[in-house]
């Protein structure tokens, strides 16, 4: 299967007044068609700004992709105007965000949101019946029910789970070819998080799109995910199939996460924790960023970053200890 | 077993809905409603449900911080309120209670006074009883703040110098400066990122350990309440459907809501791709809740008889209660 969006070194920082800010630290990502990465990380890894980077939708105020390619279908959307994003952006990418009630306009019925992007990149004109019928097939696709009236309903009408599946409407309206979905469900009850997941699988399925799943919960992503890539402060630190990385960790930093979530825990062992938190990007340490952190620790550590490694087939790790061939 | 430290009997919290001209009632959110059980002493008590279900609402009325409708709770052998008898406790009371009883809020962002000093807010407590002066409620304040994982010389700072998790300990040790026996935990790791959480939860367990306490914890998420609790109730909207201990609520769910939760729960295991149970729609309004047994809308296993007659409750065993009409 062929790539279909391949991110080279990408750099992106924020100009902040207390200096120049890197969020996005030299990243590399490939999503092949028809699958499902996942990226995790805790909040500040940089797993939302890499998303918002390949919408080209940072903040124009501050924010600048400082290096890096991100091809798109062989074409590298760094380089495009904005007229030219714009034909991409909503048609051929589409992205989900978390807060279903501040993504959608509170002042507009849901069937004119979800009506826009067919009247931009479909030219069926806004109010028109044929847009007005897609929209409502489209309601009916994620599983809305009374989508004849729903349609012309406002977002505060709808519960959270329903503007989420309207946000997946508006997402899919354009038959796209990647869905970013930025924590999707994060903001939804478990019950309502579960029919969501569903959904996208389904449409998975049925329209063989493929997805970047950002979240920060290990549990979502072993669901969702073929391939996983798990951020930290700004960079990849291990990238694998979604099977070898919940079987095989061999990061430090993932696998204290994956033992600080006390699911399979018994109730009197104790948690593992990883001591400290994120540094600040204001205040990254020399070396690798997770070293204050870390428990296997080594000298080299605290001098210098090591390289993204392969330790196997595709199954990479930043980390020392790879490079000096320890078996952790 | 130890005596009993809270008991809460038939409680009810109903909040009015008012419309018209002269804003007269025309209905009743039925937040709690009508809910029966004891907290032991050194017991972790787990209420878990999703949003909406009354859990807060449960924690509040407890503490007294809203009028109740009716019911009553006991706390350490003083009445705090009988409606039925129409005894509440007089003021003075009731603040000297208040020392034995304390909450710890979701959102460190918002629970703590940003033009106050980390060191004001703990000591305050100390002050407003009267217990410490000034200068020895801040030594004392130095003393929780070690206790909870942040050094002293920090006490002078403010709450926009800390991160979640701190400002989450900054809670805590607030929480623990009057030497209480029972702590409210409101969701209290909700907001904080994973390997934060695992830190907090650590933290809690210790404490308690330390300084005899007993908590009411409150949460969405089960694998965290699984792990943490020693008794757990299942609500939904405002009614225990079950309860009981940690082992026999996820070794033997037997109401189909708790099963339904805890199979919609993401586990942090590829091994464990399991089939769920997709509810179908949302949790229904409070103001106007189902016939029957609330939950016979969305239940897989619905019947005639549970949209018509309220289940009543079975004992399973000595801890373990569930209403259910298919439980024989």
């Amino acid at each position: 299967m062929g790539t279909l969006l391949r991110v080279r070194n990408l750099i992106t920082s924020f100009n902040t007044s207390e200096g120049q800010v890197v969020a996005v630290n030299g990243v590399d990502i490939d999503i092949k068609e028809g699958r499902v990465l996942g990226v995790v990380g805790e909040s500040g890894c940089g797993k939302s700004v890499t998303s918002l980077s390949i919408m080209r939708l940072l903040p124009k105020s501050n924010g600048i992709i400082a290096a890096g390619i991100i091809e798109y279908n062989g074409q590298d959307i760094v380089q495009l105007s904005e007229a030219e994003m714009r034909n991409i952006r909503g048609n051929e990418i589409a992205m989900i965000f978390q807060e279903p009630m501040t993504a959608l306009n509170p002042v507009l019925p849901v069937g004119e949101q979800i009506g826009e992007a067919l009247e931009i990149h479909q030219s069926l004109t806004l109010k028109s019946r044929e847009n007005r019928l897609r929209c409502i097939e489209l309601l009916k696709m994620v599983g809305i029910p009374r989508a004849e009236e729903i349609v012309d309903e406002y977002p505060h009408q709808l519960s959270g789970g329903m503007r989420q599946r309207v946000m997946i409407a508006i997402a899919l309206s354009c038959h796209p070819r990647l869905l970013i979905a930025d924590e999707p469900t994060t903001a939804l009850d478990v019950t309502i998080q579960a029919q969501v997941l569903d959904l996208i699988r389904q449409l998975k399925k049925q329209l063989g799109m493929a997805i970047m799943f950002i979240t920060h919960d290990l549990g979502v992503i072993a669901e969702m995910a073929d391939d996983v890539i798990v951020m930290y402060a700004g960079k990849i630190v291990e990238e694998a199939d979604t099977y070898t990385l919940f079987t095989n960790p061999r990061h430090p930093y993932t696998q204290g996460l994956l033992a600080s979530r006390p699911d399979k825990m018994k109730r009197d062992e104790k948690l593992h924790c990883i001591r400290g938190m994120v540094p600040s990007p204001l205040d990254m340490p020399p070396g690798c960023a997770f070293a204050p952190r870390c428990d296997h620790c080594l000298p080299a550590c605290y001098q210098a970053m090591p390289r993204l490694k392969d330790i196997e087939p595709n199954h990479r790790i930043r980390c020392w200890l790879a490079e000096q061939g320890c078996n952790n | 077993m130890n005596r009993k430290l809270v008991e809460v009997r038939n409680l009810k919290k109903y909040f009015p809905i008012r419309g018209g001209v002269f804003s007269k009632k025309i209905g009743d959110v039925k937040a709690v409603d009508d809910i029966t059980f004891d907290i032991r002493e050194g017991e972790i008590f787990g209420l878990v449900g999703e949003s909406g279900c009354g859990k807060s609402t449960t924690g509040r009325t407890i503490l007294n911080l809203c009028p109740p409708t009716a019911g009553s709770v006991v706390f350490a052998g003083q009445t705090i309120f009988d409606v039925a008898e129409n005894t509440y406790i007089n003021k003075a009371k009731m603040q000297k209670l208040r020392r034995n009883m304390q909450i710890i809020f979701q959102d460190p962002f918002a629970s703590l006074d940003p033009r106050m000093s980390v060191g004001a807010i703990i000591s305050e407590g100390l002050v407003k009883h009267k217990l410490a002066t000034r200068r020895e409620a801040l030594e004392r304040a130095k003393e929780l703040l070690e206790l909870c994982g942040i050094r002293y010389d920090n006490v002078m700072k403010y709450p926009h110098e800390f991160s979640g998790g701190q400002r989450q300990r900054i809670s805590i040790a607030r929480s623990l400066a009057l030497n209480p026996q029972f702590i409210i935990g409101d969701e209290p790791i909700a907001a904080l990122d994973v390997s934060i959480q695992a830190q907090v939860l650590t933290l809690l367990q210790d404490l308690k350990e330390k300084m005899n306490l007993t908590y009411l914890f409150i949460s969405h998420d089960l694998g965290v309440i699984r792990y943490f609790c020693d008794r757990i109730a299942v609500m939904y909207l405002g009614s225990f459907v079950e309860v009981g201990t940690s082992e026999e609520l996820f070794n033997n769910p037997l109401n189909p809501y708790t099963q339904v939760l805890l199979s919609a729960m993401p586990v942090a295991d590829i091994r464990d791709r399991r089939k769920r149970i997709i509810l179908q729609g949302d949790v229904p309004d409070p103001a106007n809740p189902p016939s029957g047994c609330k939950f016979h809308t969305r239940c897989p296993y619905a019947q005639k008889r549970c949209s018509q007659d309220e289940p009543v409750e079975k004992r399973i065993s000595e801890t373990h209660q569930v209403r259910c009409h298919l439980v024989d």
